[in-house]
Parts: structure tokens; C-alpha cells; sequence
């Protein structure tokens, strides 16, 4: 078969003996009938070598192909557009789920500026393993998540976790004589060597009312000596002060609970889809 | 992730829906309406063409005609640009085998056959 990929225009069809390996005779039939207008032309020894037009009134020339449906470019700006927009409500729809969440769990009005860290927050969770959702998808083995597991084991209390891996929720702070502490929430499985990366800071005061919550919209950002010495710290206290870490345990399983009351029908559409 | 499937089926589907669909025919002079012995004769001393135009990206498949009487050995079938609809091919006869797109051999006698190629 001729396979033979023409751009759009004007061509012409030829047929013809002495060229091209041909060397036989044929004549063409003229009883056809007319389905419009076309423009013939011929070459005729016995007149000229130059190309004439032709009278080829009931001579049937064809050409077969297929059309090739490429779409043009305004066609692929419009299909990257659709692809585009379809991703992006969807991108748009989970974080306004996730933000009224969040919203509701801390008693806040609407931001414009409170999304960032809170989105991030809510959708990491939805992602990260919950030891009580058995729905979660637990790590992988390997040595970096083991290298993860030692190093919560061995800094944290499990309980100060909402989940293993991120977003990790831990207590920066808690005095119990007021019974103000405050609850940093972020990456604290950040590299190989794990320090912590604050996302989010709560304040709470007068435990436990979480609706009174500070919510800092710019937390904290420490360095690796600061992260260090903040773990040190944190660690130090939760052993030596088991007051301070009932408060924390229990700051965290309202905060648990709450979110998993809130979060449930989230989890439920995402395990639905 | 639901919509990540789609999104990725229908990437994949892309391809598919602008594959080339069947051959068909894509330009004809005349209907076919009967064999008859003709009263154009095609040789090395007569070719015998039309002009057609595409609109759109076309693979061409395969160019033929309706032969009629006295046929003998092989015909060739050429394509060549056209500068418009009206116009004649470029240069003399002389020239065809340079400004030919692709050429195809038939063999005679043909009714309505199909084209074997010839690479150009």
C-alpha cells in the first residue's frame, strides 16, 4: 500500500507509462458518472512536453487515505486546559473539605491567610498513619522509617503522636499551673537525621478549652541546633514531668478525637473514592 | 486518586482517539458506474492527471482509476504538489520523476485495484 502523509493543500495525481520501472499501456474509462467538478490535465507528447488541461469529462481518478484526526494547537490548549481545570477543582474541593475541618476543630473564623500550614496539616493527616484507623496505610519497611520509628520511640511518647510519620503532633510546652501549653504540629521526620520542622503552632489556653486556642500563623522556624536543643528539652520534660505529659496526653486525645470525629466522613469519601 | 485514574486513562486514551481511522476515500473525479473500453489512452506518451486538495493531515493509502480497454503491462501512479487547485504540475513531464511525492506501479489490467508501492 502507498503510504504517503500529505499537509493540507492542493496536489495532484498522475498516471502514466515510461517513468518509474512502467511500461505498459491502459486506457481510462469515461462512462462514469459526475459527482462535481475537477480539474484535469495531461501530458501529450504529440502536442508538447509541457502539462495541458484536460477535458475528463466520465474519467474516474480516486485517492484513498485516512484522515489523521490530529488536534490542532487551539484544540491541545483547550484539552490541557480542561485536564488543568479538572485537577485543580479537585485540588480545590479536598482543601475546602480540609480547611472547614480544621476550622471547626479550632473555633476560627475564616482567613484568607490561615490556609497554608492548616491545609497542609489536614491533608498529610488524612495521609499519615493513625494507629486507631485501621483504614491507614501503614509504612513501608524500611531503614529510613525504621530510622523514623527508633527515633519516635526513642524521643517522643507514642501518645504525643497522632500518627507515626508526618504531620507528628507534639508538646512544646505545658505549665500546669495555668494549664497553658501549647501544641506544635509539623514534620519532625524531616531527612535522614530527623529534626523537627514546625508547621503550625496551637496555644491553648486554660485547658482544656479548645475553642479559646491561639491559633500562630507564623510558627516558629528553628534551626538544627535550636531543633536539637528543643527536643532535648521536649524529651527531658515529658520524662521528668509526668504531670506535664498527662496534660499533653490529654490535650492530644481531644485533639484526637476531634479531629477524628471531624475527619471521619473526609476518610470515609476518600476511601469511597 | 480517583481522578488521578481518569486523568491518566484519558491521557492514555489520547492516542487512540486520534489514531488514523479507516481508509477512505478521500478525493474521486466520477462515480464507478460500469467498465467500459475508454477513450483516454495512457503511455509513455500521455499521462493523464487531476488536481485534488485535503483540508486536513492525510495519510494517502493508495491512488488508482478506472481502466478501461486495451490494457498491457504496468502504469504508474504519482503524486505531486500542486501551487493551487487550478494549476498544472511544476516544470514540464520531463520533470515528474523529480517533483513526485510518492509514485505507485499498477498492473494491468486493473479494475479498480489496489495500488502496490513503490518506494520513491
Amino acid at each position: 500500500m502507498l503510504s504517503l502523509t500529505l499537509a493540507p493543500g492542493p496536489y495532484g495525481i498522475v498516471f502514466g507509462s515510461g517513468l518509474f520501472g512502467a511500461t505498459g499501456t491502459a486506457r481510462i474509462g469515461q462512462s462514469n458518472d459526475e459527482v462535481g467538478s475537477a480539474d484535469f490535465f495531461q501530458y501529450l507528447a504529440a502536442a508538447s512536453s509541457d502539462w495541458l488541461s484536460a477535458d475528463g469529462e466520465g474519467v474516474r481518478l480516486f485517492v484513498e487515505g485516512t484522515v489523521s484526526a490530529v488536534p490542532e494547537p487551539s484544540t491541545w490548549g483547550m484539552m490541557l486546559m480542561g485536564f488543568c481545570g479538572v485537577g485543580f477543582l479537585a485540588y480545590r474541593r479536598r482543601n475546602q473539605v480540609a480547611l472547614s475541618a480544621v476550622r471547626s476543630l479550632l473555633h476560627i473564623e475564616p482567613k484568607s491567610k490561615d490556609r497554608s500550614w492548616a491545609v497542609f496539616f489536614v491533608t498529610r493527616l488524612l495521609c499519615a498513619k493513625d494507629p486507631n484507623n485501621s483504614g491507614g496505610q501503614r509504612p513501608k519497611p524500611s531503614h529510613h522509617a525504621n530510622h523514623k520509628r527508633r527515633y519516635i520511640e526513642r524521643t517522643h511518647d507514642p501518645n504525643f503522636l497522632v500518627s507515626i510519620g508526618a504531620p507528628a503532633i507534639r508538646l512544646e510546652h505545658a505549665l500546669p499551673q495555668s494549664q497553658d501549653f501549647k501544641i506544635a504540629f509539623g514534620n519532625s521526620l524531616h531527612g535522614r537525621r530527623p529534626f523537627w520542622r514546625p508547621l503550625g503552632l496551637l496555644q491553648f489556653t486554660g485547658f482544656p478549652c479548645l475553642p479559646e486556642c491561639v491559633l500562630h500563623e507564623n510558627p516558629p522556624k528553628f534551626t538544627k541546633k535550636q531543633n536539637a536543643y528543643q527536643r532535648t528539652k521536649f524529651s527531658q520534660s515529658t520524662k521528668t514531668s509526668p504531670a506535664k505529659a498527662n496534660v499533653g496526653r490529654a490535650a492530644i486525645d481531644l485533639v484526637r478525637s476531634r479531629s477524628r470525629d471531624l475527619l471521619s466522613p473526609i476518610r470515609s469519601e476518600k476511601s469511597n473514592t | 486518586m480517583r481522578i488521578i485514574q481518569k486523568l491518566v486513562m484519558a491521557l492514555c486514551l489520547l492516542p487512540v482517539l486520534v489514531a488514523p481511522t479507516k481508509a477512505d476515500t478521500i478525493f474521486e473525479t466520477r462515480t464507478f458506474t460500469g467498465s467500459d473500453l475508454g477513450d483516454y489512452s495512457i503511455s509513455d506518451s500521455r499521462y493523464y492527471g487531476a488536481s485534488f486538495t485535503i483540508t486536513q493531515q492525510t495519510t494517502i493509502t493508495s491512488i488508482d482509476a478506472q481502466f478501461g480497454a486495451y490494457p498491457y503491462g504496468t502504469i504508474f501512479g504519482a503524486i505531486v504538489p500542486l501551487a493551487s487547485l487550478t494549476a498544472l504540475p511544476a516544470g514540464s513531464s520531463t520533470d515528474l520523476a523529480s517533483i513526485a511525492l510518492d509514485h505507485t506501479i499498477l498492473s494491468m489490467p486493473s479494475q479498480i485495484q489496489t495500488s502496490r508501492v513503490c518506494c520513491p
